[in-house]
Order: C-alpha cells, then structure tokens, then sequence
C-alpha cells in the first residue's frame, strides 16, 4: 500500500517562478489497484510519480510504503519495490547489448550484482516464455542489440524487465506518449495484461483520456496539484470519455488556458 | 585494411633494408631531442667533429638524423628505430634521447655517444657502453660575471622546469653558491613551456635585479617573448650559452654547443675507426668556458664593462 | 628487419594496458578521464623506486596496479562524492598526482642496468633465455597484455561487468534496476586507472628510466589509439573491443615509425603521422559504408 501524507512541495524557491505545486497532498493506492492519473501540464502528475521515486525532494510529508516512511531513502534504493517504464523508449533499455543482456540484467535486480556469470543462459527459456507474452516475435531475437529494435518493440521489452522481478508497485510514466496509435494500443493492451497476470499495483499517467477511462480500477485528475476527480469501481466502470473531457475543459477555461 | 598495414610495412622494410644494405660506411643514428639553437648547435659540432677527425661524410660513414620534437615517445621509437636498423653507433642529443638510446641498446653490441647532458650520473648514464660530453653549467663563473658586472644586484631571478633533472641539480647549486657573491636566488619551477612567460612576470613584479638561464630547454625555447618583457622592465638576462646571447641576452658564460659537440664528435671518430673501446672513454665535461657578450644589449641596460672582463670576453654579433 | 617490426608491436603492446584503461572509462563510461597523465607516470614512479629497492620485478606488477586503482579511487571520489564535473576532476588527480610522482622518484630515475627487469628476471631468463633482448620484450610483453585482456573480457561477462555496460550505455536504467550508479562509476575508473598505471610499470622497466613528463599526452595517445582501433573493428561484436584497442595501440606507434622510417623532414613527423591516422580512420568508416550498402 502507498500512501502520500501531507506533501508541501515548492519549486523554485525564492525566485520570480516560485510555485507552491502541493500543498497537504494526500493520496492513498491500496494493493492492487491500476490507477489512471490524468491532468493538463503542470497539473502534478508527474511530480506525483517523481516524488514517489525520489527524483525530487519534498519540503515537507511522508512517503509511506506498506507502513514504511521511504521519504529520506536515495532514489536508487527505492527501485528495490518499483518498477518503472519512461516514457521513452531509449531510456527502459540498454541499446548497445542484447536482448538477452538486458533481460539478465533486469532479472538480476535486488540481487548482489558480483562475479558470478551476467548472461545465465539456463534462464533464457524464462526469458523467452516471458517475451512470448508480448506476442511481438521478440523471444526468437535474444542476440539482437536492443538499439536496432523500434521504438514499440523496446518498450515491450522495457515494460517486460520492470516487472520480471516482485514488485510492491509499478510506475507507468506516460509510456505510451512517444509510440504511434496502432503500437501504443499494443503497448496499452499489454500492460494490462502483464498488470492483472502479476497483479500488480500500477500507477499509470497519461495525456491520452480513451486508456485512462477504459483501462484500470480508479481515475485521478489532477488539477494544479489538487485532486478533481477520483473515481474508482462501479463508478469508473461507468465513466465515459466525455464526462472526463468536459472537466478538463471547465478547469483549463478557469485557468484561462 | 589489413593488406593496406601489410603493404606499408612492406615499403618500410623496403626503405630499411635500402638503409642498411652492404654499403661500407658506417651508419651514425643522431637522435636529436627536438629543434633549438644550442641543440642543433650540438648536431653541426658532432659532425665537424667527426670530419676533423678525418672521416669523410659519404665515404666513411652516412647519418640519420632525426628529431623528435621534444616529444619523449617519439625519441623512444627513433632510438628503437635505430637499434632495430643495428646502426654502428647512435648519437643522443640531450638527456631524453640519451635515456632512449642507451635503453635500445642494452643487449646490443651499439655504442652511444651523447652530447649535452648536464648531470650524467644523475641520469644513470655513465658506463655500460655509453659516453659524451656534459654540458655542466659553470655556476660559479656565471654568478661571479653577475657581480661584475651589476655590482649593485641583489636578486637573480631564474626559470626552471621541474621535471628536468639538469634544472633541478643547477638551481641547487646556484642556491648554495649564491651567497659568496652577495647575491640571492628567487626561482619559480613550471611544468611546461606555456607557464614560463607567467613565471617571468611574476619575477619581475617580484623586483628581481637580473634574470639568469639555465640549459632548460621550455625556457630556452621562448627566450624572444621573454626578453621582450625585460627589455621593457629594463631588467638584463644572462644567458647560459653563446645563442642566447646572440638573441639578445646581455652576456653569457658559457658554452659553445658546436665546440660541446666537436668534443663528442671526436670521440665517436675514436670508437669508430677502432682506435679506443666505447667503456674506455669515461665521459668529459668542457675545460674551459668562455664569456660572451652582446655590447647592443648591454647597451640597452646601461652595463658597462669593466676592463679586464672586456679584454677576455668574446663579442657576439647582435641580431 | 623484422626486428623493427618486433621492437614497434613491442611498443604498441606496452600501452595495450593503457588503452583498455581508456576503453573502459572513455568508451564504457563515456567518461573523459585526464588522471591517466599522472596515474601512467605514478605506476613508473613506484616500479622505478621499488627495483633500485631490490622489490622482485615482477611484484611490481601487482603494486603498480594497486596504486593506479588508488588514483582512480580518487577521481572517482572528487566527481561522485564532491560532484566535480568528470573532466575536472581527473584534472585535479592528474596536478596533483604530477607532484606526488616527483616527491615518490624525483624528476627523474634510471634503473640501472645491472638491476633485474621482468625482462631480464631469473623465471623469464629460464623460460625466453635463448631468445634475444628484443624478443623477450615482445613475449613478455605480449604475454601481460595477453592475460589483462583475458581477465577483463572475462570481467564483462560478469553481474558486475554486465551492470558497468550498462553505466555507460544507460545509467538512468542502473537506478531503476535500484543500484547506485555513482559506485559503479567509480569502480570503472578504479579498474582502468590501475591497467594505465601498469602500462607506467612495463614502460618504466622497457626503459629503465622514469622521467616525471612521461605521462604529458598519454590521454591523447590513448583516445587515438581507441578511436582507431574501434573504427576499424567497428562491425565485431562487443568482447573484440579490447582486442580492437590493443590493435589501435600498435597502428598509431606503427605509423610513428612509418613515418622515422621513411626519412621524411624531421619537422613534419607529426604532421604525417597525423596524415596517416586520417587516412586510416577515413578507410575505416569508408568499409562500414561498404557494409551497410551491401545490406
């Protein structure tokens, strides 16, 4: 369970751009849940997702995860529990080695990282049973370099290796922003396919409103660091994409956008 | 790619074994550290020594002269160059081509002569078939010609380079021998020859009485820009040969390079035609050093000289 | 003649350590690494006062790669730690190492020749005595960059070779996969700054001298030699890298003596050599051209 208590986060400080993006933010995911969080630019969803991951430091709050307070914890400690896919493609994967590398690698996380052999070929029949989900192919070109795939292609292989290993919760940062419609659409449906085989809790932002209201248990929009909707269960199930946009709307005309 | 290395390599073979063929004069590899007055200086002097010796360029030997731009790697691949053309005798100008040269010739049967070094024990090259003669600054004549000349001085000023050995162990002899002419030493070490200028700036906003140099090759090779700035401060340089003081230092004592290089020329000739064995010549300092003037510089600085230092100096022609 | 060839693979194969240090940090890494001016001539500093010391030759190999490692430790710690910029930082250790070689052997220091080299030693003398002094350069030589070479590609095929890769190519993935990318920065820089200080510890006793202005350029000599041999090679796989660094190392000392050799104007030897590093560079990417067309 993840909790966000009481955040304050300001940015730029003591300048002309000082802006007070959070203030007693308070956000809780329960184990299990796939939450969509939308909003415009500067709404904070990203700023959610890098406070959580420790990218950014906050001035005041906690960060709690399953009753832990992870807010003085380094970032790169933090991944031990979350997975995160980027929302570039180049920046899930290793160009330069394998497929294979890069799984073992991925498979290896949480592990000591010591002398022992990087590539332990006897995984690879793992390797491929986990690419075969996809259903991209990708299980039969261990030895390709990950660089000479697409862009849809490395972000399955990205969504794959976050989540090979247990996870407490897997961070989805606009992954499917930088594909064209037919490979975000598989991208999207894989997701959810790898999220409810593993079930995983999964927070998921995104510009696109179509995934957030059709895919997920719950719906966050966030304005100007606030939360303006928050439905989940039967009454996300019943969301539909028009309710979604025309709140968007009203807010952005508010803002003067 | 591979053909086009191979190729190549063929032509140096090609070139080498053009080189070294069955001619009858011997092969004399100079292997000069870089391009500086004194150093070439040393070259011009190693042949005339050669030829006054009797030996005759083309008939009795031919040379390879290379030099490898005050760059230490490249005078490490010209010595092995040399070793590996089995060349009947190498020459090494200054110390790092020295310290090359004697390396490639371990095991081989290649004696090496070299001109100008100034401390050849420090440098470890004093047996073992190798011999030449040492540029040793006259320390004590130097400053005495100070005193002379500047009675009034009070501080000399030098710029040496750290990571030369021969800089090093004459600064400690200028500093020990300084106080008998009732003169003090104010020296700043540099690593590279782009620091020098600095250094001297330093100096003079320092207030130093005169400059002195010492054989180190960073200063030597900027000695122009460095007296521009003390022609302007109206500060003399002593130079520590016979070109610095062509190029403007007001007086020198020192050596003459081609006479420095005559020297080693003739015992190359002695080792060449068999006369003596390279271990048998235990290596030579100069006898005698000359003082040198420059009466334009001098001139410039208000310096008089006195009588007796006048009749025993050599007039150098001013730029 | 062919010892000429001998003696200049001989000269290659010295900085072959050299070159992997570079691979490791400026390739891997992508990590401008300068300390390698001052750890060069600290592995020759110490290897040059421990066998006037009588120190067994060959344990000068070990100590050399010790202390190279301390170097890089070092810059690793001032960019990691202190947040110097990479560049920077290497520059720091590089001055700073500059006088610390002078205190360690002065401005200079011959061994003399009556002291045993790993050349000369007793075990070498047993095994490559009938061979030549210029042979058993080259062998014993070729043997060390042999071994280096083995051990590292070795090393890249490890979790922890595996993950120092992956620095280099994409460090934001080392965070997710939830280890300190900084640490293994510093690992690299300590794993390449004691091979560099090993080449310092063959060079030394190849010329039994050190000379405190033998490190001036080496970062120079290295780059070269790794952009070179890379470019050539660049269609083989990943583990010929070291291979292709070492090949680089003897081309451009290669060209040097193409260059003494062809008796050309002493004054334009760098210019020529630097004539043949372009002709070689541009072959090279005139054959990926080729390649890529013929796909």
């Amino acid at each position: 369970m993840l909790e966000l208590k009481n955040i304050t986060k300001t940015y730029n400080p003591g300048t002309v751009n000082e802006l007070c993006l959070f203030e007693d933010f308070c956000l809780t995911v329960k184990d299990g849940e796939f939450v969509s969080v939308v909003g415009s630019n500067g709404s904070g969803k990203t700023s959610i997702l890098n406070i959580i991951c420790g990218s950014i430091p906050i001035n005041q709050g906690e960060v709690v995860i399953s009753g832990k307070n992870i807010a003085k914890t380094k970032e790169y400690n933090r991944y031990k529990y979350i997975g995160r896919v980027y929302q570039d493609p180049a920046v899930g994967t290793c160009p330069n080695m394998t497929i294979l590398e890069n799984m073992s690698l991925a498979d290896n996380k949480g592990k000591c990282f010591g002398l022992s052999f990087g590539v332990n070929r006897k995984r690879a029949g793992f390797y491929k049973s986990q690419l075969a989900i996809l259903g991209l192919g990708l299980e039969d070109k261990l030895e390709t370099k990950v660089g000479a795939l697409s862009g849809g292609q490395r972000q399955s292989v990205a969504l794959i290796m976050a989540t090979m290993t247990p996870l407490q919760f897997l961070i989805l940062d606009e992954h499917t922003a930088a594909l064209d419609p037919h490979t975000a659409e598989i991208i999207m449906e894989l997701t959810d396919k790898v999220v409810k085989e593993k079930n995983l809790t999964a927070i998921m932002v995104t510009h696109n409103l179509r995934y957030a209201v059709e895919y997920g248990s719950r719906l966050i929009m966030m304005d100007r660091g606030k939360i303006v909707i928050d439905k989940s269960g039967e009454e996300k199930k019943n969301m539909n994409t028009d309710y979604v946009l025309k709140t968007f709307n009203e807010i952005s005309i508010e803002c003067g956008n | 790619m591979k053909k086009i290395i191979s190729a190549l390599m063929g032509i140096v073979c090609i070139f080498a074994l053009a080189a070294c063929g069955s001619s009858k004069p011997v092969v004399i590899g100079i292997n000069q550290y870089g391009e500086h007055a004194s150093l070439d200086n040393c070259r011009i002097g190693f042949i005339q020594g050669l030829e006054n010796a009797g030996l005759v360029e083309g008939k009795d030997f031919t040379l390879e002269y290379q030099n490898a731009g005050f760059d230490n790697n490249i005078a490490i691949q010209i010595a092995g160059n040399f070793s590996s053309n089995n060349v009947d005798l190498m020459c090494a100008i200054a110390t790092p081509s020295a310290t090359a040269c004697y390396a490639a010739a371990e095991d081989k049967n290649i004696p090496v002569v070299f001109v100008a070094i100034t401390d050849p024990e420090a440098a470890g090259l004093t047996s073992g078939g190798i011999t030449g003669v040492s540029d040793k600054l006259a320390v004590a004549d130097q400053l005495s010609l100070i005193s002379t000349l500047q009675p009034d001085a009070k501080t000399v000023g030098i710029v040496y380079t750290l990571s030369e050995p021969n800089s090093v162990s004459a600064i400690a002899e200028y500093e020990s021998l300084a106080a008998n002419y009732g003169l003090t030493i104010n020296a700043i070490g540099v690593t590279a020859q782009s620091e020098v200028t600095q250094a001297v700036d330093t100096l003079i906003s320092g207030g130093v009485d005169c400059f002195s140099n010492l054989t180190d090759n960073n200063v030597v090779g900027v000695l122009p820009s460095i007296l521009e700035k003390t022609n302007e401060a109206g500060i003399p340089v002593y130079g520590s040969e016979i070109e610095q003081v062509k190029i403007g230092c007001v007086a020198s004592v020192g050596i003459d390079y081609v006479i420095l290089g005559e020297q080693s020329g003739a015992m190359a000739a002695a080792i060449l035609k068999g006369d003596k064995k390279v271990d048998d010549i235990p290596y030579e300092t100069i006898a005698e050093y000359s003082i040198y003037i420059n009466s334009a510089s001098l001139e410039e600085m208000n310096i008089t000289l006195p009588d007796d230092v006048q009749s025993k100096a050599i007039e150098v022609a001013a730029e | 003649m062919p010892e000429l060839i001998v003696s200049t693979v001989t000269q290659g194969l010295l900085y072959a350590m050299l070159s992997y240090g570079i691979y490791i940090t400026y390739k891997i890494l992508d990590f401008p690494d300068l300390s390698v001016d001052g750890s060069f001539p600290l592995g020759a500093a110490v290897t040059a006062v421990m066998l006037a010391n009588g120190v067994n030759p060959y344990l000068t190999l070990l100590v050399s790669l010790v202390v190279g490692a301390l170097a890089g430790l070092v810059t690793g710690i001032i960019h990691v730690k202190f947040r110097v910029r990479d560049l920077l930082a290497g520059i720091i250790t590089m001055t700073a190492l500059f006088s610390i070689n002078l205190q360690i052997a002065g401005s200079n220091f011959p061994v003399a020749r009556a002291t045993e080299t790993i050349f000369t030693a007793g075990p070498t003398m047993a095994v490559f005595g009938s061979l030549s002094l210029v042979y058993r350069k080259l062998i014993v030589t070729f043997i060390v960059a042999l071994l280096c070479k083995i051990l590292l590609d070795l090393y890249f095929k490890t979790k922890s070779g595996l993950l120092l890769r992956a620095v280099g190519d994409n460090s934001t993935l080392v965070t997710t996969l939830a280890k300190n990318k900084g640490t293994m920065k510093i690992l690299g820089l300590v794993i390449s700054n004691g091979l560099v200080a090993l080449s310092g510890c063959l060079v030394c006793q190849e010329q039994r001298a050190f000379s405190s202005t033998m490190g001036t350029g080496q970062m120079v000599f290295g780059l070269a030699a790794v952009i070179i041999g890379t470019t050539l090679f660049k269609r083989l796989s990943f583990v010929k890298g070291t291979t292709a660094v070492v090949i680089g190392s003897i081309v451009y000392k290669a060209c040097i003596q193409i260059a003494i050799s062809l008796g050309l104007p002493a004054n334009l030897l760098k210019l020529i050599t630097a004539s043949l590093f372009l002709v070689i560079l541009v072959i090279g990417n005139l054959s990926k051209e080729a390649k890529t067309q013929d796909a």
